[in-house]
């Protein structure tokens, strides 16, 4: 937390005269409330009214589902509407409202849009003196044209329109009257780069208000809520912080864990996704609205496609009849790949209870009123309790109704991991919410936008910078860096290759121009890449697919090349088939059965580093209780301690037994390294088992592949999860006992983890988004010149390494290096845990342990390279020759 | 096909028919005391620059590089280059420049520069001319096809009846161990050039979709090291052998 201004938090009693805070709002708003709210307001409004009536900076810190939206709202629309009634009301922008998500500017302003029609009424109004206006990426020309001319007293906006507007010359006057404003969501944005970025862009927004605007967050429940609110007002401002009960009454969260799986059963994906799909048939019939969260967009089509299309069903109508429920089906996908208008759709059917289910990946755990859903099912992992939490809490919005939430698993590992995450979303210990540290990417960003809009003077930039939450350590050299890698003045290293001096630029392109302490846009052309660029979501090279000529939604780039005509696969759950490509648009034609399903890149989801131990320690007890009363000591104590069905403390139990007849279940803090014979090539794979998240054992694994590379001098797979890594030695390496202390020692880790990690590709894969981000490299080129010779992956092979040998401190580097390090990977709990002196035992088995299969499943394996390109092409041609019979010339 | 050790004790390189097949990706005829290469791609970045992205200048020092080591193989004075010399297809002042530095660089060599129509080429004549090419010594002419020791030398974009043909276009590669190793296509006739510039992501022979007819023929895949060349047998069975 930084130095500076104190933020004040309290814990305020339940009890609340509802008459008193009421009276802080005027007639006609206090009468609507009353009309409409005829209970009164939640304790989360109740807290919030008077600090925004006295101009604080807030934050609110609320359960979802607790009408945080009116809490920030009505108190704004109160002040204006009071100065109407006084005359002094005049035509402007006032308050500005920033959701992360598109969608919810949209259900906002319908929420908005009620009150202010009954307020109007009780004024005897014909028209709202209170105009409100939406600005996001899908507003059409005319309306953002009639914003910029006429603009409303309230905006509603994302964070990547208001870094566009702010850049805009054209609203230049318009920020003066702001007075207000609200980012709604806040604890989604606190972690991410987005946030980062809007961070920014409310000092931008504030430094053009003639006063310092109030701001007013609204947060889900976070904990502790400190480093929120510091994110919302940054190092120089104070922060009153409210946190606030759910209402009296409120039954607790429940939520339970399944399995898919039974005991006795290998995990076999064809078998539990049959039974997923039975399971959630039965609980769409027993609920009315059932919210299925799928994590992964593929999956979520897939899902969707089942569920309409029973498999019984359509072995009836085997002449190929088209099924009853296509027309309207009962069950809708949601993700952000739709088209809007998809979205909006589904969304409008949810509201009025005419979808039993909607299945989604992540976008519905924002926002959007679910109105009627009696139940959340999550299936696998959801990636960390806040988010567990919030997916529950999107079920029983009706207050008083208990917030109810199903996890469903597939394989043991998923079955531990939901155990522990459910456990701790029961009792609130959600994962405390970090931001992210001056990242370079966004820091050019913002510095183009800034200069879009004006000349800027060098030194205001980095103050107004350093004024933003994440930005606070921003150091100089750094800003310096991106002004420098903007202006294309970045310096080669010497010695590197100059045809002639002076005359050639170093560097295609470049963005502003810097001079005597100011910098600007070079050019309309410029501000024009910007405006088609703006924005921090990651996003692949997407293709944009039309069912007989209607736009419903997007494919990623790479999978879409290879479509071939008469290929099949599910988006918005129907079943496509491709007919032919024009240049990025997909036309298709609906399909028939049986899809394959289109891939797209999911997130690295882990636990946290609690939850991971907490897996740890409780596979431990469970083998101390096996140990000490055989089975049916364990299962009575799974059952008990960690109130579990039987059936699922079944499958746990299978496989703490058979870990343990197998080889040992490994006793925190120690490591266990198993070695076994790969399968499908020859050679050794080493399981290493660690009581440490993903991101720790990513540390690990990087900078044990990167001793033993050198060791070996030849190429390694790993495989990093949680609990444990794995690495594949090539043919003839081994290890024995003595190897592995020198193997795990502290002495030049962190240097060994940067090696393992640059001899592979994750930070050429990051330098992709994070090129995208910084603007070197245009995800929407301008048009018409795309380049094309070089294929999807010119800046992960090629550009990477051309940045590294022109500029190896270039701040796009120094990012890619920081994100992987402090984001992606966790040194310091890999170090922690080293200094614990852990014991190491090794055992030597035939094949790979349960808990080796179950957690760190060889898949998806990422090549470390220590062969140089040139001996791999060698040994594969000394491969077939010797394979050959004479037939080499 | 014959293998000839090249004196100075440097890596054998294949000769087809008179034509030295080079690991820089060039074919170079002793006798004709001429070197082909096919998909220099200059002025890469500045095409890039003008769709709007900011990136280090590099590919005239990278093909000067390469060039240097192609050159000191065998002498040379005419170096043909079989289309695609430069990347944009519009006027680019920048992409003028480093051709005119190009062509500065071989006549300080002694060789002379013949310029092959390309799919990229549309504005390289008037690149050419705005920089005076056209009276410098190593005078490039701009031609569809030319035909070298009963070789005719093409582009390859478009089909050029001929019993033996030196093209290029087509980018081929062959990927192994995420790496993508240039690599020529012989037999049945004919030269397929891998692309000299390092920015084509490059046609995989073993696992993408290939033009019509390649299946068929007998041509043979020589993957480049860098350094050496080494044959990996029929484009045929090329799939089936590498599993």
């Amino acid at each position: 937390m930084g130095p500076g201004c104190p933020i004040t938090a309290g814990m305020h009693t339940i009890d609340i005269e509802a008459r008193d805070v009421l009276g802080s709002l005027s007639g006609p708003v206090g009468d609507w409330f009353t009309g409409a709210f005829p209970e009164g307001p939640t304790p989360a409004q109740g807290l919030a009214w008077p600090p925004i009536a006295a101009g604080e900076h807030l934050l609110l810190v609320s359960p979802t589902g607790t009408g945080k939206t009116l809490a920030g709202f009505l108190a704004i629309l109160d002040r204006l509407l009071r100065r109407h009634t006084e005359g002094t009301l005049s035509p402007g922008l006032r308050c500005v409202y920033i959701s992360p998500l598109r969608s919810l500017g949209y259900d906002i302003e319908r929420n908005l849009a009620i009150p202010l029609a009954a307020i109007e009424r009780l004024l005897g109004c014909d028209e709202s003196p209170i105009r409100v206006g939406v600005r996001t990426g899908d507003t059409s020309a005319y309306f953002r044209r009639k914003l910029r001319d006429q603009p409303p007293h309230i905006l509603i906006t994302t964070p990547e329109s208001l870094s566009l507007l702010l850049s805009q010359a054209s609203w230049g006057d318009h920020w003066r009257g702001v007075e207000h404003i609200i980012v709604d969501e806040v604890h989604a944005l606190v972690p991410t780069k987005r946030g980062a970025d809007l961070a920014v862009s409310l000092e931008r927004l504030s430094a053009q208000a003639n006063r310092d605007p109030c701001r007013v967050g609204l947060s889900a429940t976070c904990r502790p809520a400190e480093p929120v609110a510091r994110f919302l007002v940054g190092p120089t401002r104070t922060c009153r912080v409210v946190e606030a009960p759910l209402p009296r009454g409120t039954p607790p969260m429940e939520i339970e864990v399944e399995a898919l799986l039974e005991a006795g059963e290998a995990p076999h994906r064809g078998l539990t996704y049959r039974r997923l799909i039975r399971r959630l048939r039965q609980v769409m019939r027993v609920n009315r609205t059932t919210v299925i969260f799928a994590n992964t967009r593929p999956f979520t089509e897939k899902i969707t496609h089942d569920l309409r299309h029973d498999p019984k069903r359509r072995d009836a109508c085997a002449d190929g009849e088209p099924q009853a429920d296509e027309s309207e089906p009962a069950v809708a996908a949601h993700h952000s790949a739709l088209d809007a208008s998809r979205r909006r759709a589904v969304e409008s059917l949810l509201e009025q209870g005419r979808l039993k289910a909607v299945v989604t990946s992540t976008s519905l755990e924002l926002g959007v009123d679910i109105g009627t859903a009696d139940l959340s099912v999550q299936v696998g992992l959801p990636g960390g309790v806040a988010r567990c939490v919030q997916r529950v809490g999107r079920s029983g919005h009706r207050l008083g109704a208990a917030s109810r939430g199903l996890i469903l698993a597939a394989t043991a590992a998923e079955i531990a991991g939901a155990v522990v995450t459910a456990r701790a979303a029961r009792a609130g210990r959600l994962e405390p919410l970090r931001m992210v540290e001056a990242p370079l990417d966004v820091v050019c960003q913002q510095l183009l936008a800034m200069a879009c809009a004006r000349e800027c003077a060098v030194e205001q930039a980095f103050t107004l910078l350093r004024q933003a939450g994440p930005m606070a350590g921003l150091a100089r050299h750094n800003f310096d860096a991106c002004l420098d890698f903007l202006a294309g003045d970045l310096a080669a290293p010497p010695g590197a290759d100059e045809p002639e001096p002076g005359a050639a630029p170093r560097w295609s392109s470049p963005r502003i121009w810097k001079r005597n302490g100011w910098f600007g846009v070079r050019g309309r052309r410029v501000m024009r890449w910007f405006w088609t660029n703006v924005g921090t979501i990651t996003s692949e090279e997407t293709a944009q697919v039309l069912v007989d000529g209607v736009a419903i939604g997007t494919l990623e780039g790479a999978y879409a090349e290879r479509l071939v005509p008469g290929d099949k696969f599910v988006l918005d759950g129907r079943s496509l088939e491709f007919r032919r490509r024009d240049g990025l648009v997909i036309q298709t034609r609906a399909g028939g059965a049986e899809p394959g399903l289109p891939i797209w890149h999911s997130d690295r989801q882990s636990l946290s580093s609690e939850l991971a131990h907490e897996v740890a320690e409780f596979r431990a007890e469970g083998a101390r209780r096996l140990t000490r009363g055989g089975p049916s000591a364990l299962r009575s104590w799974l059952i008990e301690s960690l109130d579990l069905g039987p059936k699922v403390a079944a499958v746990l139990a299978e496989l703490i037994e058979a870990q343990e007849r197998f080889s040992e279940v490994p006793r925190p803090p120690d490591l266990l390294v198993e070695e076994c014979p790969s399968t499908g090539e020859p050679g050794l794979t080493y399981a290493f088992q660690a009581p440490l998240n993903r991101a720790a054992c990513e540390a690990l694994g990087r900078a044990t592949a990167a001793r033993l590379g050198r060791r070996f001098g030849r190429d390694l797979a790993l495989q990093a999860a949680d609990l444990g890594w794995s690495i594949r030695l090539p043919e003839g390496a081994g290890l024995v006992r003595d190897d592995l202390d020198s193997l795990l020692s502290l002495d030049r880790l962190e240097d060994d983890v940067l090696e393992g990690l640059d001899r592979g590709d994750l930070p050429a894969q990051r330098f992709r988004y994070i090129a995208a981000t910084g603007l070197m490299v245009l995800r929407n080129p301008e048009q018409g010149r795309r380049v094309r010779v070089g294929g999807m992956n010119w800046v992960s092979s090629r550009l990477y390494p051309l940045v590294k040998a022109a500029c190896p401190h270039h701040p796009l580097l120094r990012e890619t290096r920081r994100e992987v390090l402090h984001d992606l990977l966790d040194v310091p709990a890999a170090v922690r845990w080293l200094q614990s002196r852990p014991v190491v035992r090794l055992r030597k088995l035939p094949c790979l342990s349960p808990f080796a299969a179950a957690w760190i499943s060889p898949s998806a394996d990422e090549p470390v390279q220590f062969e140089a390109p040139a001996d791999a092409l060698r040994r594969l041609h000394a491969r077939l020759t010797t394979a050959r019979t004479g037939e080499v010339a | 096909m014959k293998r000839q050790q090249v004196s100075g004790g440097r890596a054998q390189t294949p000769i087809v028919e008179g034509w030295q097949l080079a690991p820089e990706g060039g074919a170079i005829h002793p006798g004709e005391r001429t070197a082909v290469i096919a998909d220099v791609h200059l002025g890469y970045e500045w095409a890039r620059g003008a769709a709007g992205d900011c990136v280090p200048a590099h590919s005239l020092a990278e093909t000067l590089k390469k060039l240097e080591r192609l050159l000191e193989r065998s002498p040379i004075d005419r170096l043909v280059v079989a289309g695609d010399l430069v990347e944009s297809p519009r006027l680019c002042a920048r992409t003028a420049a480093d051709l005119a530095r190009l062509a500065r660089w071989l006549g300080q060599r002694d060789v002379r520069l013949v310029l092959i129509e390309g799919n990229h080429d549309r504005s390289l004549a008037w690149m050419a001319r705005e920089k005076g090419l056209d009276a410098v010594a190593a005078a490039p002419v701009l031609q569809s096809h030319l035909l070298v020791a009963g070789w005719t030398i093409a582009h390859g974009h478009r089909l050029v009846p001929a019993d033996r043909l030196i093209s290029g276009h087509h980018h081929p590669v062959l990927r192994v161990s995420g790496h993508s190793a240039p690599c020529f296509l012989v037999g049945d006739g004919r030269i397929i050039l891998p692309a000299f510039s390092g920015n084509a992501a490059g046609l995989d022979v073993a696992s993408a979709r290939l033009p019509d007819g390649w299946l068929q023929s007998s041509l043979r895949c020589l993957a480049s090291t860098g350094g050496d060349l080494l044959d990996f047998g029929p484009l045929k069975t090329l799939h089936a052998r590498l599993g």
